[in-house]
């Protein structure tokens, strides 16, 4: 693993296999792909971190999981978001992003004179 | 919203949690594969690739391990938040259901809330008498002390005397108190009442525990007899609850300061309102006989009841060496207090919540039975599941929750029903059950309630749900759904029933033979008459009768004159202690005999008495106006009396003493007196005792120590108790005199109050009984009637008459009946037996009530077999066979 990926934030590996799996139901590997790619390899999670949290997913009926078969003949697990799911990528990517802007923006405040 | 039966459809099995580690493995192994082939295809040769794969991963192998946990963690609760699901569905179809059927609801649901109603309502009473501890301080270390006597028999009064030498010698007691109980006249702001009291050591309050609501106990050793504690309910009464230094109350016509005020619900004995402190003062000799005291003890710490009764009884031994003349002492009997105050209630409270337990079995049968039959009718929609994909154990699983809906429903009724009983029953059994007042609904009486209601679901479910099972696979559906014969198995529930009625043969027999007990004990007579006597218990106080024996002697004769001169007065006397309450006892001396243990029931009564009481006369004569102090002492003594004492001879004449009543303190010999006549035997204590051996003195021969008695008056011509004309001219005399007046047949009737309540109980059960197995007769019969229609329209159609048809019914219904019957009456050998101790003279097996009980329970049983036998007859061929 790059030693410069970033750390991943609490909550956030939820959020980002809800986020890849809005784009359509796909297994484990093509998430941590997804996931490397579309970070361009900033962003690297560890794999049993990301099966923990369908695990995680799943029992709370966020994702559905069923065995199908790959483009190269392989069974795998296909998981795919159900509407609950769809509903909390929603709200989570709501407030990701209004948390995201408003430290932005603490964060940009410079020193001014009293 | 998420469909939650949906992932059942993506999945061909349920899976467990072998399956789920297997499942993880494969998918780790895809993973893995998938990463190898893209390095790969990414040009790094293939075993740096598995290397990378397995780094990427993490933690290798621990990680593989943590992934199988929690996917069987996920399973877990999936599977749980499944079966969640399914019973609210099962809940949500099982109240469809009852909708739909609301007729047949709403009858199990009552039949459940009289039966778990009951249940509880017998549980309430057996939690608050026999369960919960006494409310004392340390209760668990309270105990009873008894007096023994030569042959080893416990006697429940003490001596005063033999009391002070067990407190003070014993090494196990942390005290030892003694109390005897009195009706005190009370007059407190202007207000004159008659309540119950007790005199008692100084020491009763440390020794009992009861919590003070303010002020404090006695002193130790010296408490000066002006001093009273009051019950709570009697400081509200009388002193308008004030809470000040200086509360005081007229007790028996002397002023006394009121120093403590019992918290409600702590006085000991229970419905005590007054406590007095005794003085005591050391008699010897003879006195240790005079037992007129209770005991009650607190244990030390950590000592056992066996150690402190060996401890007294040694005492108890020494003082009998010492004082051969001493007959009670020869052994200290101790039981904890909670026992003593359980009394008869513990005989029995079982038997009740044993015979409510049978109740409640037979409303789970009749509701089984009832379900039974639903599920025949159900049979077609039960395969329709079954056939749709229901699993066997889908639809076991949804009749008991029907089930349980219904039960817990019916619960819920029942717990309301036990409410308003336990209520109810408080209030009416207080005379007669001790601790009465705690009979209530608490969290261990509703959790009971809840725990019954679930286990009578349950059971009432387990069959129908059997049978429907069986029903789905071996499917209605190929019969066409229409009304088949059902071969070879017989009547559906019809062994239900037979247990039903079984269960009812119980339950009436032994109502039964309650009844035919209590008609016995009151075909007995009591050796007096109790229609048309008012009875007015007066206490003479106030310093104008105080120690003045005279004036006390004036005020009854005046009375009792006065009455007598009234319109419809038929006669009037007095007694110190009337049948059926509380009495005195004397040993006795009989001139020209020797007979050392000798005694006699001691009451000192004035002319008059007997006539009042209607109590007859043998031979000699009564008690006279003019046996006074200036005549010789005289009395009359009752027949047992006469036939112990003097057998075959005339005891006209004789003398007698009455040594420990009469006598006593050391010194003072007890005067003779000379039997002037016999009286017939008075049951004194109840119907369900024999008479002993009585002797009546003249009241206006006796030392002044008397100041309470009991006035009788009968009215003449059989009319009504004149209770208000007694009280009126009571009061005409002396208006601050408090009196408790009533009709003696009330006295009489309350003597039985506790053998009727539980004979009313167990009719009422047994009552019960009968109608439940009655419509389990009826419904299992109804119910073949309807799908033997088309088999019925047959039989008619080719002839045959409607007394046959009539017949075959009766006949089905017959069989079960006596199937019942006849299992019922082997049970109800071995289960009457367990009551034989509260039957008086009828034996367990008395074949007249069994024989009753039989005939009840086949007529009744044949009663309502009729409407569907009849029914049977009304079927139209055409009709019948046309539907089809």
């Amino acid at each position: 693993m790059p030693t410069d990926s970033l750390p991943l934030l609490k909550g956030t590996l939820d959020l980002l296999v809800l986020k890849a799996l809005s784009l359509g139901p796909r297994h484990g590997f093509a998430i941590a792909t997804w996931l490397e790619e579309r970070s361009r390899g900033e962003m690297e999670v560890e794999d049993s971190a990301l099966y923990q949290s369908l695990h995680r997913l799943e029992e709370r009926r966020l994702v559905l999981a069923t065995w199908g078969v790959t483009d190269n003949n392989r069974q795998a697990r296909f998981y795919r978001l159900t509407a609950a799911g769809t509903a909390r990528l929603r709200a989570e990517m709501e407030t990701w992003q209004r948390y995201a802007r408003v430290v932005g923006r603490l964060l940009a405040v410079t020193a001014q004179p009293a | 919203m998420d469909f939650p039966g949906i992932r059942r459809l993506f999945r061909l099995a349920p899976r467990n949690a072998r399956d789920a580690a297997r499942e993880v493995d494969d998918e780790i192994t895809t993973h893995l594969a998938l990463r190898v082939e893209y390095l790969v295809a990414r040009g790094i040769p293939e075993d740096e690739a598995w290397a990378v794969a397995h780094r990427r991963f993490g933690n290798w192998p621990h990680s593989r391990g943590d992934l199988v946990d929690s996917a069987r963690r996920r399973e877990g609760r999936i599977r749980l938040r499944e079966s969640i699901d399914g019973i609210r569905q099962d809940i949500g179809f099982a109240l469809r259901q009852l909708r739909r059927a609301p007729v047949h609801a709403l009858f199990a649901i009552l039949t459940l809330a009289i039966a778990i109603g009951l249940t509880t309502t017998v549980f309430a009473a057996v939690n608050g008498i026999l369960l919960r501890p006494l409310p004392y301080r340390q209760p668990d270390r309270l105990v009873r002390l008894r007096s023994m006597d030569s042959l080893g028999h416990p006697v429940e009064p003490v001596s005063d005397d033999n009391w002070n030498d067990w407190r003070h010698d014993n090494h196990t007691m942390d005290g030892i108190a003694i109390y005897m109980a009195r009706r005190f006249p009370i007059f407190a702001e202007g207000d004159a009442v008659r309540v119950a009291g007790e005199v008692v050591s100084p020491n009763f309050f440390r020794v009992v525990g009861s919590r003070l609501l303010f002020g404090r106990e006695f002193t130790d050793g010296e408490a000066p007899f002006r001093e009273a504690i009051v019950s709570e309910r009697l400081w509200r009464r009388a002193l308008n609850g004030r809470r000040t230094d200086t509360l005081s109350l007229q007790v028996s016509g002397r002023p006394m300061v009121v120093i403590g005020v019992v918290a409600s619900g702590q006085e000991f004995p229970e419905d005590t309102d007054i406590w007095l402190p005794a003085p005591y003062q050391y008699h010897g000799g003879a006195a240790r006989n005079n037992i007129n005291w209770t005991a009650v003890g607190r244990l030390a710490p950590g000592v056992s009841v066996a150690a402190a009764q060996a401890d007294l009884t040694s005492i108890a031994l020494r003082i009998h060496r010492a004082e051969p003349e001493a007959l009670y002492s020869w052994g200290v009997p101790v039981t904890p207090l909670q026992d003593d105050q359980e009394g008869a209630a513990a005989g029995y409270l079982p038997m009740l919540l044993g015979a409510v337990g049978l109740l409640l079995l037979i409303a789970c049968a009749n509701l089984a039975s009832a379900n039974l039959a639903r599920g025949a009718a159900r049979a077609r929609e039960m395969a329709i599941r079954a056939a749709i994909g229901a699993t066997r154990r889908r639809i076991v699983r949804q009749l008991l929750v029907e089930h349980l809906v219904l039960a817990l429903m019916g619960g819920a009724a029942g717990l309301l029903l036990a409410l308003a009983l336990t209520r109810a029953l408080a209030l009416s059994a207080a005379a007669h059950l001790p601790r009465a007042e705690e009979i209530q609904v608490d969290g261990r009486v509703a959790l009971f309630a809840f725990v019954v209601s679930a286990s009578a679901g349950i059971l009432a479910g387990l069959l129908p749900a059997r049978q429907a099972s069986r029903d789905a696979l071996t499917g209605p559906l190929a019969e066409g759904g229409r009304g088949g014969v059902r071969g070879g198995r017989g009547l559906p529930g019809q062994a239900l029933v037979a247990v039903e009625i079984a269960l009812a043969v119980i339950l009436v027999a032994g109502a039964g033979l309650l009844v035919q007990s209590f008609r016995t004990l009151l075909a007995r007579s009591l050796g007096f008459e109790t229609r048309g006597v008012a009875v007015a218990a007066v206490t003479l106080n106030g310093a104008r009768y105080f120690g003045q024996p005279s004036v006390e002697l004036g005020y009854w004769r005046t009375l009792l004159t006065t009455l007598r001169d009234t319109p419809g007065v038929a006669a009037a006397g007095a007694a110190n202690w009337i049948p059926l309450g509380t009495a005195g006892s004397s040993f006795i001396e009989i001139a020209g005999k020797s007979l050392p243990e000798a005694g006699a029931g001691y009451r000192v009564v004035t002319d008059g008495y007997f006539a009042a009481m209607g109590i007859p006369l043998l031979r000699g004569r009564a008690i006279q106006a003019d046996d006074d102090p200036k005549a010789i002492r005289v009395c009359d003594i009752n027949r047992a009396m006469a036939e112990r004492y003097w057998p075959g001879e005339n005891p006209i004449g004789k003398l007698v003493r009455a040594s420990s009543m009469e006598g006593g303190s050391a010194g003072h010999q007890a005067p003779w007196l000379t039997v002037v006549g016999v009286v017939d035997n008075v049951r004194q204590w109840g119907y369900a005792t024999d008479a002993t051996p009585e002797m009546y003195v003249a009241y206006a021969q006796l030392p002044d120590w008397i100041a309470g008695m009991n006035v009788v008056v009968r009215s003449a011509g059989g009319a009504a108790a004149p209770v208000a004309m007694l009280r009126r001219q009571i009061h005409a005399l002396d208006p601050e005199l408090a009196a408790d007046i009533e009709p003696l047949a009330l006295q009489a009737e309350r003597s039985t109050a506790g053998t009727r309540f539980i004979m009313n109980v167990l009719t009422l059960f047994g009552v019960l009984a009968l109608l439940l197995a009655a419509i389990g007769v009826y419904g299992v019969l109804a119910l073949s009637v309807a799908q033997r229609t088309r088999e019925l329209a047959v039989r008619a159609a080719l002839g045959a008459d409607r007394q046959s048809l009539l017949e075959m019914v009766l006949a089905a219904g017959l069989r079960v009946i006596v199937a019942g019957t006849a299992v019922g009456l082997v049970a109800t050998w071995f289960a009457t037996k367990l009551m034989e101790s509260l039957l008086f003279q009828v034996r367990a097996h008395d074949p007249l009530v069994l024989a009753l009980s039989t005939v009840t329970i086949v007529v009744a049983g044949l009663l309502a077999a009729l409407v569907p036998a009849w029914r049977a007859t009304r079927v139209d061929p055409i009709v019948a066979l046309q539907a089809e």
